[in-house]
């Protein structure tokens, strides 16, 4: 059979994988603390056009056609904007909060919107907007006192967090664990917007220079006229690749009806 | 007559192989630093033809050249650059120019234009499938720090200067072997020596690939259609024969 038939299929389906992609970052256009991701592609293997006699000289060369070779995020920083919430924090700088899912080891998110949970004793705790609690620099979640309002909560840029009594007194809490890795890019996702570290990524790694600022939120850092770009240049290879596998088809059939 | 068949034959063959070779550049329009391919083709050598036979004692009248049709002589690889898209990543390295980075894979050196590159677990610059950047000071070095590279290949870290990126050029690339993974290989070292690197480096750039969709796009109706005549000359050929076999000398 004709190569061409494959190898215009191995383009289709690249560029459908793309478009996939694509739509991913487009659903996430507004999700706190999403980072873009996109496939890299790569040519598949060569091998030779047609076998030919020795003394011919050597073979020209065909290539099989593209597949998905990487996946890329881009942990690049998303916009901040300001709200009214004082547990609603963004990371400025590279790095991730720790969160508790209840997975065997720590998940590391970039979206900061917490929220106090009350526990069954009273106490309030800091969890994600999830219900998940979040993990301080030693692994263990923020306990408050009963009393403890959102708005007496206080957290300054290194992470360091204090709460505020009735007499105004403030008490350290602890610090929020900020992590960050070697090899961000090859962190698994978890439960959807969650990453835990492999053997590739390294292990966490305090974030150094990275800033919380409380009273931010990161948006997402998917641009829209990149992604309909992207768009349009995939859905128009897609198309070319269709050609080149219905011109393959009609060659075929040509080939077919030499003896009509 | 019967030769002409044949003739046909290698002319489909050709068109064929054509349009693989095309089909390659397409599913690669969007393949970072790929060049694109192009068939050359070549006739099979002439030969003279004479005519024999007649009365006795006269010569054998000469009639003149023929060729037995085309093949794909050499798939050609066009280097031009293709076009450079932003992407604002430390890591994404483009290249304006004629030139390669050197990729070290299984202990082995090879060549690409394809920049995408990231930092590894132990802080070297790697490709995404984790294949070494080869700088001339050995790998690349930058830690988890920020690091820039100015457009002559230097890796500088915090205002030192840390490595330089190997930046080859060949004094014929065309000569140099596609292997797949846009990855180029130099078989022959000794004909095609290494010269050096005289464009541009840029980071935060990608280089996209330099296929032309619209020639590719002509390219793809010319094979078409050659395609097409020449099958019809085999059928007409065949038709022919048809009636040389079985109308002549039927009464």
């Amino acid at each position: 059979m004709i190569r061409a038939l494959y190898t215009g299929t191995t383009g289709m389906r690249v560029q459908q994988h793309k478009m996939d992609y694509i739509g991913n970052n487009i659903a996430n256009v507004s999700t706190i603390g999403y980072k873009r991701s996109t496939p890299n592609f790569k040519e598949t293997l060569y091998d030779i056009m047609e076998n030919r006699p020795a003394e011919a000289g050597a073979a020209p060369l065909v290539g099989n056609g593209v597949r998905v070779a990487s996946v890329r995020t881009y942990f690049t920083q998303g916009s901040l904007t300001q709200t009214n919430n004082s547990l609603d924090m963004a990371l400025e700088g590279p790095g991730f909060f720790a969160i508790d899912i209840g997975e065997d080891q720590a998940t590391y998110i970039r979206s900061g919107n917490f929220k106090l949970s009350r526990l069954d004793n009273g106490d309030a705790r800091l969890d994600n907007w999830e219900g998940y609690p979040v993990l301080n620099e030693y692994g263990q979640p923020f306990y408050f006192e009963a009393q403890t309002q959102e708005d007496d909560i206080l957290v300054n840029q290194d992470g360091t967090v204090y709460s505020r009594d009735q007499y105004g007194a403030y008490t350290y809490e602890g610090r929020l664990g900020i992590y960050n890795f070697q090899d961000p890019d090859t962190l698994q996702r978890v439960r959807g917007s969650y990453f835990i570290a492999t053997e590739d990524s390294g292990p966490p790694l305090q974030a150094v220079g990275t800033r919380v600022l409380q009273r931010w939120l990161e948006q997402s850092n998917v641009d829209m006229s990149q992604e309909m770009t992207d768009l349009i240049m995939a859905q128009r290879v897609y198309q070319l690749n269709s050609r080149v596998v219905q011109a393959a088809d009609e060659m075929e059939k040509q080939a077919n009806s030499l003896r009509g | 007559m019967l030769r002409g068949l044949y003739t046909a034959a290698t002319g489909m063959i050709h068109q064929r192989n054509k349009l693989n070779t095309i089909a390659n550049n397409m599913s690669n329009t969007n393949t970072r630093g790929y060049k694109k391919d192009d068939v050359v083709s070549q006739s099979f050598r002439d030969e003279l033809l004479y005519r024999m036979g007649g009365q006795a004692g006269t010569s054998p009248r000469r009639i003149g050249p023929l060729n037995h049709g085309v093949y794909a002589d050499r798939v050609i690889t066009y280097f031009q650059d293709g076009p450079l898209q932003q992407t604002n990543l430390a890591t994404d390295v483009a290249l304006q120019g004629n030139g390669f980075f050197t990729i070290l894979r299984d202990g082995q050196e090879y060549y690409t234009r394809d920049g995408t590159f990231k930092v590894n677990n132990e802080g070297i610059l790697v490709t995404m499938e984790g294949h070494q950047v080869v700088g001339q000071y050995g790998p690349i070095e930058v830690g988890q720090a920020d690091f820039e590279i100015d457009s002559q290949g230097n890796v500088w870290q915090w205002g030192n200067f840390i490595n330089r990126l190997q930046l080859v050029n060949f004094e014929d690339p065309t000569l140099l072997e596609k292997i797949g993974d846009n990855l180029f290989a130099n078989n022959n070292p000794g004909a095609n020596p290494i010269i050096d690197f005289e464009g541009q480096v840029l980071q935060g750039y990608a280089e996209g690939s330099n296929v032309e969709l619209v020639e590719e796009m002509t390219d793809l109706i010319v094979v078409q259609r050659s395609y097409e005549a020449n099958q019809r000359i085999l059928q007409m050929m065949d038709s022919t024969l048809e009636k040389a076999v079985n109308q002549v000398g039927s009464v």
